[in-house]
């Protein structure tokens, strides 16, 4: 079953149309991928759907409700947690308290303290920190924290690992699985087609504001994608060492 | 052309009771283009933030150019040849990119009339930004608003340039195309420390690369050498990498 249906969507801000006539389905415990160059509406399309913009037109549905007029705190109770490009912590608050305030949606689940610790070991050092004294990093391991905290049935991951150390996004991604055993169904925005194409059961590429192309990574290749729909073959880094490759 | 450009002495730096950099020495040539990795919280920052005085140093000296430039602020230091891109670009949002560049210029740079402008429209085009010249900065894509930031840094005609993550969050694509332009500013002689993650961008410019952890340089020289050393793996990169 669908849980979130996104139909006929446009999207943007005052006359530039960021995303047009968009419609996808995500499946329950699905992770889906979106891709695309800088531009292609894919934060405006998860602003969207978490509610912190309004559709122009189109329908949004989640687990089987009608969700496009209602605002953005609504959808988060209900289930829709976003993590949003740019982290936007609560800078007086320190860590834990960033995390606890994720908690405020009352949900039931899995996620709690002890369990956000233990996917992110580096929160737990730095729960008594205030959140104004991290590094970039830092807070965006706690916006994902804060975001999980909140026990949702879809979490938007806007440019997951934008910031984080090689190692932690390594964390991150092995732990997918286990986040998704619990149910969790995840849109996720990433610039690493190598590391999506790992992780993804759908992926769908985003050019000018439209969905050009879903499928699937048994039926997509890295080269598909990027001849396709950033309109020229990816130049390689010269001289780039096998031991490199992060994100 | 062995000629050091940048001297730091046994700096450190807290931040009340937090220790973030603990007497760190490093040495920068002339021309030289340098990565810095580490994990995160490891100081790298404000390693960038003490070297363009936009934080001072609780102990320790710095040198550029063979001057001390310890008690600088970060305008005189802009002034002198320090320029720097933040991992967050904030530009001014209601100006067009050529406006905030030409602040850049002008505050940043010190310069004034035709000259400002001349160095904004250098800066533009090195950055591959002249076409946005007339937009405004708040309608950027984070591509532009990236590059916007490099121009910004660049107006102010820095003979050292530091950068604060720029390849975070790019497609492959505009990643390879943003290392193209870095790696033109290199042959220009433009002396380079560059913070990244994107370690394969990195790499692809830089001739030296140091490893920072918990405020202190565990690595420092060959980037290949480097990224392969037991202490890097696995303290940033993991083993899966």
């Amino acid at each position: 079953m669908a849980i979130l249906e996104v139909k006929n969507i446009s999207a943007g801000y005052g006359d530039l149309t960021a995303v047009s006539d968009l419609s996808f389905k995500v499946e329950e415990g699905e992770l889906f991928a979106l891709v695309g160059a800088n531009g292609a509406g894919k934060s405006t399309l998860l602003k969207t759907i978490a509610g912190s913009i309004r559709a122009v037109n189109g329908s949004i549905t989640f687990k089987g409700q009608d969700v496009t007029k209602d605002p953005d705190f609504k959808r988060s109770q209900d289930g829709i947690a976003l993590v949003p490009e740019g982290r936007r912590l609560f800078h007086s608050l320190s860590v834990e308290e960033n995390l606890l305030v994720g908690a405020g949606t009352n949900r039931k689940g899995p996620w709690n303290l002890k369990s956000v610790y233990g996917l992110l070991p580096i929160l737990e050092k730095l729960k008594d920190r205030n959140s104004a004294r991290l590094s970039g990093g830092e807070q965006q391991a706690v916006a994902i924290g804060r975001a999980l905290m909140s026990n949702p049935d879809l979490i938007l991951l806007d440019e997951v690992s934008l910031g984080l150390a090689p190692i932690i996004v390594e964390q991150i991604y092995i732990s997918f699985p286990d986040i998704r055993k619990q149910g969790l169904s995840i849109i996720l925005v990433e610039q690493d087609l190598k590391r999506t194409l790992g992780v993804a059961d759908r992926i769908g590429c985003m050019l000018e504001g439209h969905l050009l192309l879903e499928g699937t990574p048994a039926n997509l290749t890295h080269q598909q994608i990027t001849d396709a729909y950033f309109g020229h073959s990816v130049q390689s880094f010269d001289n780039a060492p096998s031991a490199g490759g992060a994100q | 052309m062995n000629n050091s450009i940048l001297e730091i002495n046994a700096v450190s730096k807290s931040y009340g009771n937090l220790q973030v950099l603990s007497n760190v020495s490093l040495s920068f040539n002339e021309g030289e283009a340098v990565g810095i990795v580490g994990p995160n919280g490891a100081g790298k920052t404000t390693l960038l933030s003490i070297i363009n005085g936009t934080e001072l140093a609780t102990s320790g000296s710095i040198s550029f150019v063979g001057s001390d430039i310890t008690k600088q602020s970060a305008e005189e230091r802009s002034r002198n040849g320090i320029g720097r891109s933040f991992q967050i670009p904030r530009p001014f949002t209601h100006l067009t990119v050529f406006e905030n560049v030409l602040a850049g210029a002008s505050f940043g740079g010190n310069l004034r009339g035709v000259a400002a402008q001349n160095a904004a429209l250098e800066a533009l085009e090195k950055s591959e930004m002249l076409q946005f010249a007339n937009q405004r900065a708040g309608s950027l894509t984070l591509l532009a608003r990236k590059r916007l930031e490099l121009a910004r840094a660049l107006a102010t005609q820095p003979k050292l340039l530091l950068l604060d993550e720029i390849a975070g969050g790019l497609t492959e694509a505009e990643c390879a195309s943003l290392v193209q332009t870095i790696k033109s500013l290199k042959s220009a002689g433009v002396t380079i420390i560059w913070i990244e993650h994107v370690v394969q961008a990195l790499v692809a410019v830089v001739d030296r690369l140091i490893c920072l952890a918990s405020g202190e340089i565990i690595q420092d020289g060959n980037p290949d050498a480097v990224l392969k050393s037991e202490e890097v793996l696995s303290v940033y990169l993991g083993a899966g990498i």
